[in-house]
């Protein structure tokens, strides 16, 4: 092999290499939804004011919290599988924060199907779990401009499943002063901690 | 003067076809599940650029300037390669036409054209390694969509993923089974014939 061709060689492989670490954020996100989580706290995008309607019919928006950090999930009434322990974890979280007595963080679920969640569907869910409206808001956008905005700032993906629902990310994603800050996991056990001590 | 154009078909269909994964209408077709975006528009994406190499003896006199030992080529197709398998970079091409246009363009000349390419220029050795750490790719790739808890890619429910893995394990063990039979009947039948011509 000529000394032409192994520097050749060296250069492709630099470029492919250079090429594969910008696209995965420095070799750490091989899936859409770990890259949304990286350029989150990385870009920390902002948000606009989402116009929503809670589960007792009233229009609230983002800004009526401004001095709080939300920590939003999203769902769906019908959904089988995970809004169900989505729910439970948010009423885990309400309750720890009840007995922390702390305030600076707002739970907040959105619909994502709001046509077939009205606010009474939405209060039969908050009922699964037991929480109350002080510190968890279940809302849905209050009209579809609201709803595809949401989703274009958050970066979410929601594709239909077989049986009528929806596939969708089970993130729960912080926003403090109109901006998208971080994205956890649902499963991640600092949560609690965090939630206490203010996000 | 029919025969004359009619040379040139081919080649158009192989255009159209990077036209057609280009242009909403049609490319949702290809995008529609994960084993026709990743086992059919792919490999015939690629197919393109290796028939744009065999069929054009300008672009092989250009590349044997270029590149003479098909290792540049080979480090090149081989990293594309993984850049087309990364969950992310499928999602990406699904939803955004940036991603999507560079799909179509790239895939055909550093995917299909470069891999062609060194195939022809490598000796039995290295199509050997060619073959063997294709295979081996797809056992990997196609385990990993089989056996994966989570939905990888943000776009296609996690059942269409099972399903193409388990049609890559399919494909793997087909190219295996022909393997052994052309190993059977192929070479080593040819060198016992020439063992008993000896006696």
């Amino acid at each position: 092999m000529s000394s032409r061709t192994a520097l050749s060689m060296a250069l492709a492989l630099c470029l492919m290499s250079g090429l594969l670490w910008q696209r995965t954020a420095g070799f750490s996100a091989f899936t859409y939804e770990t890259l949304r989580q990286t350029q989150a706290v990385r870009q920390q995008p902002p948000v606009s004011d989402w116009q929503l309607q809670d589960d007792q019919g009233d229009l609230v928006r983002l800004s009526d919290w401004d001095d709080q950090v939300l920590l939003v999930n999203f769902i769906f009434t019908r959904c089988t599988s995970v809004c169900m322990p989505l729910g439970a974890r948010y009423g885990q979280l309400e309750r720890a924060m009840q007995a922390a007595g702390s305030n600076s963080v707002r739970l907040l679920s959105v619909s994502i199907d709001p046509a077939h969640d009205t606010p009474e569907r939405l209060a039969e869910y908050r009922s699964r779990f037991g929480g109350a409206r002080t510190s968890w808001t279940i809302a849905r956008p209050a009209d579809e401009q609201t709803l595809s905005t949401l989703i274009s700032e958050t970066g979410l993906r929601v594709i239909p499943d077989p049986i009528g629902g929806f596939a969708h990310s089970d993130s729960l994603h912080w926003i403090r002063d109109g901006r998208l800050v971080r994205i956890s996991a649902w499963t991640d056990p600092e949560l609690e901690g965090l939630l206490t001590n203010g996000g | 003067m029919a025969a004359e154009r009619w040379r040139y078909w081919p080649l158009a269909l192989t255009l159209a076809f990077c036209v057609a994964g280009l242009i909403p209408a049609t490319a949702r077709l290809f995008e529609a599940t994960m084993q026709t975006h990743l086992l059919v528009q792919m490999p015939l994406l690629a197919f393109c650029g290796g028939y744009w190499v065999c069929r054009s003896a300008r672009l092989r006199v250009w590349l044997e300037r270029a590149d003479p030992s098909g290792g540049v080529a080979l480090v090149l197709g081989s990293g594309w390669l993984i850049y087309w398998m990364l969950p992310l970079n499928l999602d990406l091409a699904t939803f955004d036409p940036g991603v999507r246009l560079l799909k179509v363009v790239t895939v055909p000349v550093f995917l299909g054209a470069t891999l062609t390419w060194s195939w022809r220029q490598l000796g039995p050795v290295g199509r050997g390694v060619m073959l063997m750490e294709g295979w081996a790719i797809l056992v990997r790739l196609g385990w990993i969509y089989l056996i994966s808890p989570v939905q990888l890619c943000s776009n296609y429910l996690i059942g269409d993923q099972q399903r193409t893995g388990s049609l890559l394990l399919g494909l793997a063990l087909i190219s295996a089974v022909l393997a052994v039979i052309w190993g059977v009947f192929g070479p080593f039948r040819k060198t016992d014939r020439f063992n008993l011509k000896q006696q």
